[in-house]
């Protein structure tokens, strides 16, 4: 492996946290080595992997079929038997209160489909019961889905739940037995409508699963990769706010457009970290992390978010910025802070001591 | 903040409901409001309205929220009934009768009560919204829908932002906030606060005959809510347990004597002192006996400015809703 091509990757997760210029460790050097073989495979040992590579490699890229005509509302079209799928895993939120504490993991089948200026995405999950709104019921909850983009794509994705104060999302929302929406958020508890064309919704439940397409043009702003997140609630577990699964940002490819470097140099640098997760752990637990955010099998504070599934909702660039850069994640009426500043105190960090606790909070999943 | 209070009568209240329907037809007959009662009168000891609300959780406990139930729609609230009127205008002699039957209603246990013959008792107790100091409602809210207003201290639900979460709703340990299944979003007694702007009290307060609701601002040293809650103490919250300090308040109901064997009175009034303390806390036997030294005053031809306020001379000097203070 010859270092100059190894420099020219290097720069697609190079820590924000480290000056320009300065030599990485050789310890460091063995990370990324590892990390790229896979990639410098006979065969492609004469191409640099490319971001877009990088990405794939990660599982952060989904690709978009093309359909010649408006894409399928229906669920049970057979152009969704062969769009391209793929299966995410999704978490309970456990980040904020209301939560869903008791829930697992579960997962997702994702697949979409662009064509005249419409994206549509088919989601389908496992969910026992169908549960719709019930206008003779005060006690039942529904069972919904929602889409996230980020209101202003650009290279800086924003927060996972629900976007942050500088950094809104928009969502696609469904809940089944009512009129689909279009809303925007800001952070926690800051959902509100949006103007504009609202999603198209079909969905079918049968043999313990739901199928459900959503369609709606695709913004003017959207650009490729175009990053997309999803959760789904259940109504029989009380699913409603915070009560239901997330995925992590996924960037999706649509097709006849040309991938903007730009953004794909930018995921890719949330995307790693070269850190080292058991030197984390012990980080997190001399620097008392704990006081404030719930860890696994810590104690069960909430001054901070918890962030039991952080590894799975989050990527490491967001870890990063979480703790660099706290006052970016500020929620109204959560108590995270207060006249714009993170309650979470500024830290000095020794070199290699971010990315560490970067590794580590992306192990927990 | 200035808060707006209300002082109920207990020993003036007949359940005549007219209160009730004074909400009901002014704020809730439509729209999937139908099942709810912002107020309602209910008979005490008695389950009440929804069913077995005292045992539905919600409330503070050590400055966390405890946790509680949401009450069902036909089992805990009551469908309003649909009768088959269609059949009085046919042939036979088929009676009227609902449609389906009523599993539950805001006064199903009217006039029950408890105790046996002759020491049978019962009284009625009107609730609605306490349009509480420390709302649980308002902080069980993940999304700010809730908020207590500035010049008054009503609580509203934005219907804007209300998603139809329901946090409030298991919250609120008087179960006084409702889901509209219809509209999706929760709903509650709003103190008719578009009365209350234009200097007007309550429907259900100025419809009582009884002349058993007091209105005033406690700030307003020269109300009854003031002088019964602060200078007599006998106007108490109800369930001041569960922390949220209610802004209603209730006169405790004196009660005739029991009788024993013999068919004596034994001095011993018809409804348990403890379980009046159940409901308003060990404050009600000081109020009990203020309420019993003053009516002896009364009794004795003697003056007593308490019990002159409680007698309401005037329908009109009940209400006191002087326009807030500016600045």
């Amino acid at each position: 492996m010859k270092p100059m091509r190894l420099n020219i990757c290097r720069s697609a997760f190079r820590p924000t946290t480290r000056p320009e210029g300065r030599p990485t460790s050789s310890r460091e050097y063995l990370m990324l080595a590892s990390l790229l073989l896979p990639l410098l495979a006979p065969g492609s040992a004469l191409a640099a992997p490319s971001e877009l590579d990088l990405l794939r490699q990660a599982g952060r890229v989904m690709e978009a079929g093309v359909t010649t005509d408006m894409p399928p509302l229906a669920p049970g079209d057979p152009a969704w038997g062969t769009a391209p799928a793929m299966l995410l895993k999704i978490y309970p939120q456990r980040s904020t209160a209301p939560g869903f504490e008791e829930a697992a993991p579960a997962t997702l089948k994702v697949q979409a489909l662009a064509g005249k200026g419409h994206l549509a995405l088919r989601l389908a999950w496992a969910d026992k019961s169908e549960d719709r709104l019930d206008p003779k019921s005060t006690d039942r909850f529904a069972d919904a889905a929602a889409v996230q983009f980020p209101a202003r794509p650009g290279r800086l994705l924003p927060y996972i739940g629900m976007g942050e104060p500088n950094n809104p999302v928009s969502l696609w929302f469904w809940r089944a037995g009512t009129v689909p929406e279009l809303a925007e958020a800001r952070g926690f508890g800051s959902l509100s409508a949006r103007p504009g064309t609202g999603p198209e919704v079909d969905a079918v439940h049968g043999a313990g699963e739901w199928a459900v397409v959503l369609r709606a043009p695709l913004a003017a702003n959207a650009g490729s990769p175009l990053p997309v997140a999803f959760a789904v609630w259940d109504g029989a577990a009380q699913g409603r706010d915070g009560r239901k699964w997330l995925s992590s940002w996924q960037l999706l490819r649509l097709p006849g457009m040309r991938d903007d470097r730009a953004r794909l140099r930018a995921y890719a640098a949330e995307a790693f970290t070269v850190g080292n997760a058991m030197r984390g752990e012990k980080l997190a637990a001399e620097r008392g992390c704990s006081a404030c955010h719930r860890l696994p099998d810590g104690p069960a504070f909430d001054t901070g978010p918890a962030l039991l599934n952080a590894g799975g909702i989050h990527w490491p660039g967001y870890m990063r910025r979480a703790i660099l850069q706290s006052s970016s994640f500020i929620v109204p009426g959560k108590g995270y802070g207060a006249n714009g500043v993170s309650l979470m105190p500024d830290m000095e960090w020794r070199d290699g001591e971010v990315e560490d606790l970067v590794a580590y909070l992306t192990s927990l999943k | 903040m200035r808060q707006l209070g209300m002082v109920i009568d207990l020993n003036k209240c007949i359940g005549c409901q007219t209160c009730t329907l004074a909400c009901k037809t002014q704020w809730t007959d439509r729209g999937g409001r139908e099942f709810m009662y912002w107020n309602h009168v209910e008979t005490r000891p008695g389950l009440g309205y929804p069913r077995d609300w005292e045992k539905a959780g919600g409330g503070w406990d050590n400055g966390k929220l405890k946790p509680g139930r949401l009450p069902r729609l036909a089992e805990d609230y009551g469908v309003p009934a649909e009768f088959n009127h269609d059949a009085l205008f046919e042939p036979g002699d088929a009676p009227l009768r609902p449609k389906e039957t009523m599993q539950w209603g805001p006064n199903w246990q009217e006039d029950q009560g408890a105790g046996e013959f002759p020491n049978s008792h019962f009284f009625y107790l009107p609730r609605l919204c306490n349009h509480c100091t420390k709302p649980a409602c308002l902080a069980a809210c993940p999304h700010q829908a809730i908020y207590k207003r500035e010049q008054d201290g009503i609580v509203l639900i934005d219907q804007e932002r209300c998603r139809g979460y329901r946090y409030c709703v298991a919250a609120c340990p008087y179960k006084k906030i409702y889901f509209n299944p219809l509209a999706g979003k929760s709903e509650k007694c709003i103190f008719c606060y578009p009365r209350v702007e234009s200097g007007l009290p309550q429907a259900c307060a100025y419809q009582c005959v009884g002349r058993a609701r007091h209105v005033a601002y406690l700030d307003d040293t020269g109300g009854a809510v003031h002088r019964l809650v602060n200078e007599w103490k006998v106007a108490l919250p109800l369930h001041p347990e569960h922390g949220t300090q209610p802004n209603v308040y209730y006169v405790p109901p004196l009660s005739p004597s029991t009788f024993d064997a013999d068919g004596k009175p034994t001095g011993q009034p018809r409804i348990p002192d403890e379980y009046l303390e159940e409901l308003f806390g060990p404050a009600v036997h000081a109020a009990l006996a203020t309420l019993k030294q003053e009516i002896a005053r009364k009794e004795k031809g003697e003056p007593s400015a308490m019990m002159d306020l409680l007698i309401a001379f005037r329908h009109g000097d009940m209400f006191r809703l002087n326009p807030p203070k500016e600045g």
